[in-house]
C-alpha cells in the first residue's frame, strides 16, 4: 500500500538509483529524561530538539548556514502525532512554546525560526519513524531537492502515565479493538501464536532483554546509562509485573524524553565535513494490514519476509553481508520476526530464542543491537540509526564489535509499517 | 467476602475470581483503587457465568446494582453502520469482495485486495466459530477498562472462513484465577450472540456450544 510517492514500497524495488549519493555524517542527542516536568522550558522537548541539532551540526563541522533541507517527524508518529500526549487543553506559555510546536511536536518550520536556519530550500514534516525520515532524507539528497539535511526525531513524554486513553466511547479504527479491550495484549497474542508453532516459551526471552540492557548501558545517550545504570539480569527479566499474556512490562520499551538530529548530505559535500560517511546504499518501506481483526503470527512472518526480501533487492546485499544488524525491539516479543526474515547469522524461522541462548555478546561473533535498542536505552528509538552510525564510522567506543563493520542493517518499527536502511563504508 | 447492599440480587450465584475480588474491595473500608479510578465511582463486575457485565454507580457500599453498558462503546460511521445495524438484528454480517472472492472484518471502505469498493456487499455468516487462542490484559490503556483486570480476551476464527477473527470477552465457561493460565479450550465450536453494550448498540460476543 503506498503512502508517499517517495516511499519504495512496490515490488519488484530494484537496486536504488540514488545508492551511494546520500551520505550519513554526523548525530547530535539531547540529555535524556524520563518526563518533562511541565514547567521548565529549557528541559522541554523544543528545547532539547534545539540541542540536539546544534550538536548534530557541531559533529559534522557545519553551521546553520550549510543547511539547506529539514525533514523531521513533528512528533515522532505518523501523520504529525507526538510519541507523547498533547500538551492542552492546559495553559501554553510565551512564545516559542505557545502551541503544542516545541512542546510535545518539533516542526522544521519551529526549528527555522528558532535555530536561525537562512538557506532551507526544503522542509518536510511528514512524520513516521526515524527508520522512513532517513529513507526520505536519502531520497530527498538523491533526488537534488536539497543537498545538506537535518533530520529530527523527538520524543516526548509527559507528566503522568503514557498514553492512558479515558474515553468510554471508540470511534473509527479504535472501535475493532477498544470495544473489546483489545491493546498491547496483541503483541502477546502474536508471540504467544510463535511460541506455540516454534514451541518456546516468554522465559526464553531473557538472554535477549539482558544483553540489550548491558549495551544499552554503554551508551552515553541512553536513559539507562543516565539515570538507572544498575545491573539488570535474567531474574529481573522474569520477575517483571505482566501487561499482558506473554508481554512484560521489561518487553515494553520505557518512555522517555529526548531528541535527536542527524546530518545527511551529498557524497561530494560529505568529503568534507568532520566525520567520516556512512553512505546509504538503500531504503525501503511497507504498510501491510492484517487479514482479519486480529493480527496473527502468519500474518507477522509474511509482512516481515516480504520487507526483507524488499530490503535485499534493493540493497543488492545478502545476510552474509550484514555485519551490524539493528532490528527494532520496542516490544521486545517481535525482535524474533526480523532476525527470522533477514536469516541473520543463519537463523531460520523458530531459531531465534536458540540464537538467543548462543552468544549474541558485543563483543562476540553475533552482536545483535550493539547499541542496546529500546530495551537497553528507552523508547527512543534513534539509538537504532546512531549505533550502526558509529560503528561504521569506527567511534562506538566500547560499543565497537570486534568484527568487520562495513554494511548495517537497521529496521523497524512495527511488523505491520516497515522502514529499513542499509548503510555502507564503500559509496557502491 | 463483603456484600454490596442492594444488589445481591442480580450477582451470579457462581461467582468468578473477579466478582469476589470486586466483593472483597467493595467491603473495605479503605478507599477502593478502582473506585478512584472513575471520578463518576462507577465500578464493574463481571458475571461471567451469565455472560453479563454489572455497573455500579455512586458510592459502591450503597450502590444499585444495574445491568451496564460496556467500559467503552462503538460509535458507528457510515462505513460500519450496516454491521451495527446487522448486530441489532441479531445477524452477523461480514464484508465480501465478489471479484476478490473474500471475506473482509472489520468492515472498510474498500477491498483490501484490489483497493476499490465496486465488487463490495455484506455477506451474513454462520454465526459458528472456533476458538483460536487467547490473551489476558493485566495493565490496560485503556482507562475505562482497569477495573475489570485482569480481564480475557479470546480470539475466535469464524467456521466457514478461518481467516476471518473475532475478539470476545465471554468467559462462561473457563472461570478460573487468571492471574494463572486459565483453561481456555482451544478449537471449542462458539456460536454468536449479541449483547447491549449502550441502548439501543448490541455487539457481537461469542459462547461455547454445549
Amino acid at each position: 500500500m503506498a503512502r508517499e510517492n517517495w516511499e519504495r514500497n512496490h515490488d519488484p524495488v530494484g537496486i536504488w538509483n540514488g545508492r551511494g549519493k546520500a551520505a550519513l555524517i554526523a548525530r547530535g542527542h539531547s540529555p535524556t529524561d524520563r518526563r518533562w516536568d511541565g514547567e521548565t522550558l529549557e528541559k522541554s522537548l523544543g528545547a532539547y530538539m534545539m540541542i540536539a541539532v546544534q550538536n548534530a551540526l557541531d559533529d559534522a563541522g557545519i553551521t546553520v548556514d550549510d543547511v539547506d533541507g529539514i525533514i523531521g517527524s513533528a512528533g515522532g508518529q505518523p501523520n504529525g502525532q507526538p510519541l507523547s500526549d498533547v500538551w492542552g487543553p492546559r495553559d501554553y506559555f510565551d512564545p516559542p512554546y505557545d502551541s503544542e510546536d516545541g512542546l510535545t511536536h518539533v516542526t522544521g518550520q519551529w526549528l527555522r525560526q528558532q535555530m536561525g536556519f537562512k538557506n532551507i530550500k526544503y522542509i518536510n514534516n511528514h512524520g513516521d519513524p526515524i527508520w522512513n525520515l532517513i529513507g526520505q532524507a536519502a531520497q530527498a539528497i538523491a533526488d537534488g531537492r536539497a543537498e545538506t539535511v537535518v533530520v529530527t526525531y523527538p520524543n516526548g513524554n509527559l507528566p503522568g502515565r503514557y498514553h492512558q486513553d479515558p474515553s468510554n466511547e471508540a470511534r473509527g479504527g479504535a472501535v475493532w479493538p477498544n470495544t473489546w479491550g483489545w491493546g498491547l495484549s496483541g503483541q502477546g497474542f502474536t508471540f504467544n501464536q510463535y511460541c506455540q508453532k516454534y514451541g518456546t516459551n516468554h522465559d526464553r526471552m531473557a538472554p535477549f532483554v539482558v544483553q540489550e540492557r548491558k549495551n544499552g548501558l554503554l551508551w552515553e545517550h541512553s536513559y539507562y546509562a543516565q539515570h538507572e545504570p544498575g545491573e539488570f539480569t535474567e531474574e529481573d527479566y522474569l520477575n517483571g509485573r505482566m501487561i499482558a499474556r506473554d508481554l512484560s512490562i521489561f518487553d515494553c520499551d520505557r518512555p522517555v524524553l529526548a531528541a535527536a538530529a542527524y546530518v545527511m548530505t551529498t557524497a561530494e559535500k560529505a568529503k568534507d565535513m568532520k566525520q567520516t560517511p556512512v553512505y546509504i546504499w538503500d531504503h525501503t518501506e511497507s504498510l501491510f494490514s492484517p487479514r482479519s481483526l486480529v493480527q496473527t503470527i502468519d500474518d507477522t512472518e509474511e509482512w516481515t519476509d516480504i520487507q526483507a526480501q524488499r530490503s535485499y533487492n534493493g540493497s543488492g546485499i545478502t545476510a552474509d553481508d550484514i555485519d551490524v544488524f539493528a532490528p527494532y525491539d520496542g516490544f521486545a516479543v517481535f525482535t524474533q520476526y526480523y532476525i527470522e526474515a533477514w536469516g541473520w547469522r543463519g537463523v531460520k524461522r523458530g531459531e531465534s530464542h536458540d540464537f538467543y541462548a548462543g552468544d549474541i555478546s558485543l563483543k562476540g561473533p553475533n552482536p545483535l543491537n550493539s547499541g542496546g535498542g529500546n530495551m537497553g536505552t528507552g523508547r527512543m528509538r534513534t539509538v537504532f540509526i546512531t549505533d550502526p552510525l558509529e560503528q561504521l564510522q569506527n567511534r562506538a567506543g566500547e560499543r565497537q564489535i570486534t568484527g568487520r563493520a562495513e554494511i548495517a542493517v537497521s529496521h523497524g518499527v512495527l511488523p505491520i509499517t516497515a522502514g529499513t536502511v542499509v548503510m555502507s563504508t564503500n559509496p557502491g | 467476602m463483603g456484600v454490596i447492599p442492594g444488589s445481591q440480587s442480580i450477582l451470579p450465584e457462581k461467582r468468578s475470581w473477579q466478582t469476589a475480588f470486586r466483593l472483597d474491595c467493595a467491603g473495605n473500608k479503605e478507599p477502593c483503587p478502582y473506585c478512584e479510578i472513575r471520578s463518576t465511582g462507577t465500578v464493574f463486575l463481571i458475571d461471567r457465568w451469565e455472560g453479563r457485565m454489572l455497573r455500579f454507580d455512586g458510592n459502591i457500599q450503597g450502590a444499585k446494582g444495574v445491568e451496564m453498558a460496556r467500559p467503552i462503546v462503538p460509535v458507528p460511521d457510515p462505513v460500519s453502520q450496516p454491521f451495527w445495524d446487522a448486530c441489532n438484528e441479531g445477524k452477523l454480517i461480514v464484508q465480501y469482495c465478489s471479484i476478490c472472492d473474500r471475506r473482509q472484518y472489520p468492515p472498510e471502505a474498500t477491498c483490501r485486495d484490489c483497493g476499490f469498493d465496486f465488487h463490495m456487499t455484506w455477506q451474513e455468516t454462520s454465526g459458528r466459530a472456533k476458538i483460536v487462542g487467547y490473551s489476558i490484559t493485566y495493565d490496560s490503556r485503556l482507562v475505562q477498562w482497569h477495573p475489570l483486570q485482569p480481564f480475557l480476551n479470546v480470539i475466535v476464527a469464524l467456521e466457514e472462513d478461518p481467516v476471518i477473527n473475532f475478539h470476545t470477552n465471554l468467559i462462561d465457561d473457563f472461570g478460573t484465577n487468571l492471574s494463572e493460565e486459565p483453561e481456555i479450550p482451544i478449537g471449542a465450536t462458539c456460536e454468536v450472540q449479541f449483547v447491549e453494550a449502550a441502548p439501543g448498540r448490541m455487539i457481537p460476543e461469542w459462547k461455547i456450544v454445549k
